[in-house]
């Protein structure tokens, strides 16, 4: 009888890991559904110049990733978007129509474009998310700390093991999911 | 007082048959992953420092809390954990609103 409960007990933990583990991999599909750029064509736009050239890619239907050359940056403006080279010269400017409440913003970690919700809080990246990893380390912390332990003691009065380790795999899972809603 | 916990910890905790130290590892491993494989990933000693503070932490709360359910379970005290689990409700509906305020809306 003890075996029995002992391999019951086992299965049910490592059951909890397992729910745990797929929490952590849908993370790049909701960043995906997160932009509202549309494009028709895998390469929106080839812009030529004396220098080189650069390249607007639209594939993933999600973001503009643009490929551009050493020192190159984006200077926005309103609803203009000026594509600066290392030297400081224009290079190219694009125009963009975009819904009340957007904006533009270029991310040069992933030498993306992205079109985002204009309000802002002190804290956030003006685009109603946070890429900051410190920012999302903290989210983990206290949501571990302030509500998944807690949670877990909580369960050990009903079932000590299973319950604790279903309760604290579920806890990690929604933590998880928090910060998954606040990344960009 | 850390010899009664090490000491007490040792037995199987109620409606279980993994002892206090056992569960405390678990829950442990379970919450602290997250941590460890961001800073992995993240590639920050750092935050792995951090995080392994972190975890140590997690790891004497409940290591802790384990004791104090053992003495009650030794007492014949019947311990639910409610008012744990408001606590944690309340952490988490305050935590949810305070990072859509800051982050999201």
């Amino acid at each position: 009888m003890y075996r029995i409960k002992r391999i019951v007990e086992s299965f049910f933990v490592l059951l909890a890991a397992l729910s745990f583990c797929v929490f952590l991999l849908p993370s790049q599909a909701t960043v995906a559904n997160a932009a509202g750029i549309e494009t028709t064509n895998d390469t929106l736009a080839i812009i030529p110049a004396k220098d080189g050239t650069r390249t607007l890619d639209s594939s993933n239907g999600v973001d503009v990733h643009a490929q551009l050359l050493d020192g190159d940056s984006f200077v926005i403006k309103n609803n203009e978007v000026t594509l600066v080279n290392a030297s400081g010269t224009n290079v190219a400017k694009i125009t963009v129509t975009l819904p009340v409440g957007k904006k533009v913003v270029f991310n040069s970690t992933t030498s993306t474009l992205r079109i985002v919700n204009s309000s802002s809080f002190g804290l956030m990246s003006a685009n109603g998310c946070t890429n900051n990893k410190w920012a999302q380390w903290l989210v983990r912390v206290s949501g571990d700390l302030l509500v998944c332990t807690p949670a877990a003691i909580a369960a050990t009065g009903v079932s000590a093991g299973v319950a604790e380790a279903f309760v604290a795999a579920g806890c990690a899972g929604g933590v998880e999911a928090l910060v998954t809603w606040i990344s960009c | 007082m850390i010899h009664d916990i090490v000491t007490m910890n040792k037995n199987p905790v109620s409606h279980s048959t993994m002892t206090g130290h056992q569960l405390s590892l678990l829950l442990t491993a379970i919450l602290g992953m997250n941590l460890i494989i961001m800073s992995i990933k993240e590639f920050d000693i750092v935050m792995f420092v951090a995080s392994v503070a972190v975890i140590i932490v997690f790891f004497l709360i409940f290591e802790f809390a384990l004791y104090r359910m053992n003495v009650s379970q030794e007492q014949h005290k019947k311990k639910t954990g409610w008012k744990f689990l408001i606590f944690a409700v309340v952490c988490a509906v305050i935590l949810v609103v305070a990072v859509a305020w800051i982050y999201v809306l």
